[in-house]
């Protein structure tokens, strides 16, 4: 089990859920398997020093995906002994067709 | 099938390329001299060179390499008698990037594989006299285009999954580790709030 934080991402998530039923049913399965588990999700490979050198902390991705949407989140799971693990949500964007993300997405998020 | 965008691609020849020197490559005379005999005699060509005043050079290796500063993949390191060019990459990450860049790029990787030997290594003097001997030099004027790049929209192969293109692009972005940085930081290192009640907050 694990505490959720998604506060960083409120602006983008609702952005992302304002898209439709489907995927903001979707998106609330995936965090609840992210309390439930966050181990289950894979590690984020591409990951700043300062995040890399914890030995508390790993990022880890989500997938949310559904027709032509397709999202992914990115949280910081805290892991320490004897405490109950957490997990912070740190980035949530959409990709474009060559994969690259879509920054101007997470600005205009933002914005909003 | 996957694509990937023609920036991206450059930045990720670039940032092999640059794996390949164990301390980094010293000065990016060099690295051009090595990307250009990589890719002249083979398909795709990724970059346009012309005859400069070094010998081959191809402007679009900036832009490449400033992004590759940009995503904290390169440094640059002034430790001796040339700057080194030293490409950020865990050994993991190295490997799996060489192993992408064969799959994807077969007859280029041929090409570097012998240009490294050839030229990678030369003394800087001993590089610019080769480099100013070879007909892609000496039969052509200043300034003007000995090959041009044959790429030109988004780069299409079916020789990697979804998986192994979105680690590449994420690879070289160049803003996904600052946005990051950035997020991580407002934690002030510490875990964030809790929210017990983050079904009823955000999806209610």
């Amino acid at each position: 089990m694990a505490t959720l934080n998604l506060s960083l991402v409120e602006s983008e998530l609702r952005k992302v859920m304002s898209r439709s039923q489907a995927l903001k049913h979707l998106v609330r399965d995936r965090l609840r398997e992210l309390e439930e588990d966050p181990t289950q999700f894979k590690e984020l490979r591409v990951c700043p020093p300062e995040i890399a050198t914890r030995r508390d902390v790993t990022l880890r991705k989500l997938k949310f995906k559904h027709q032509r949407h397709e999202y992914r989140l990115i949280v910081a799971h805290w892991s320490t002994p004897g405490e109950i693990d957490h997990c912070d949500a740190l980035l949530l964007f959409p990709r474009k067709d060559d994969y690259d993300i879509d920054w101007e997405w997470v600005e205009q998020a933002l914005k909003s | 099938m996957a694509t990937l965008s023609k920036d991206t691609l450059r930045k990720l020849v670039v940032l092999h390329a640059l794996s390949q020197w164990r301390r980094g490559a010293f000065g990016l005379t060099r690295v051009q001299k090595t990307l250009f005999f990589a890719e002249h005699e083979a398909e795709p060509r990724l970059f346009t060179f012309k005859r400069y005043y070094f010998g081959q050079y191809s402007d679009d290796l900036a832009p490449a390499l400033n992004g590759l500063q940009r995503a904290c993949r390169l440094e640059c390191r002034f430790d001796g008698s040339a700057e080194r060019l030293v490409a950020v990459l865990d050994a993991e990450d190295r490997d799996r990037l060489r192993r992408a860049m064969r799959r994807l790029l077969p007859a280029w990787c041929e090409g570097f594989k012998t240009s490294f030997q050839e030229w990678g290594l030369l003394k800087h003097d001993e590089l610019l006299e080769k480099a100013h001997e070879d007909p892609t030099y000496t039969e052509y004027e200043h300034d003007e285009v000995i090959h041009r790049s044959t790429l030109r929209g988004d780069f299409v192969s079916d020789a990697l999954d979804d998986a192994e293109a979105e680690w590449l692009a994420d690879l070289v972005d160049e803003r996904l580790q600052r946005a990051l940085s950035t997020r991580f930081s407002l934690l002030g290192g510490e875990r964030g709030k809790p929210e017990p009640d983050w079904e009823s907050k955000y999806f209610s």
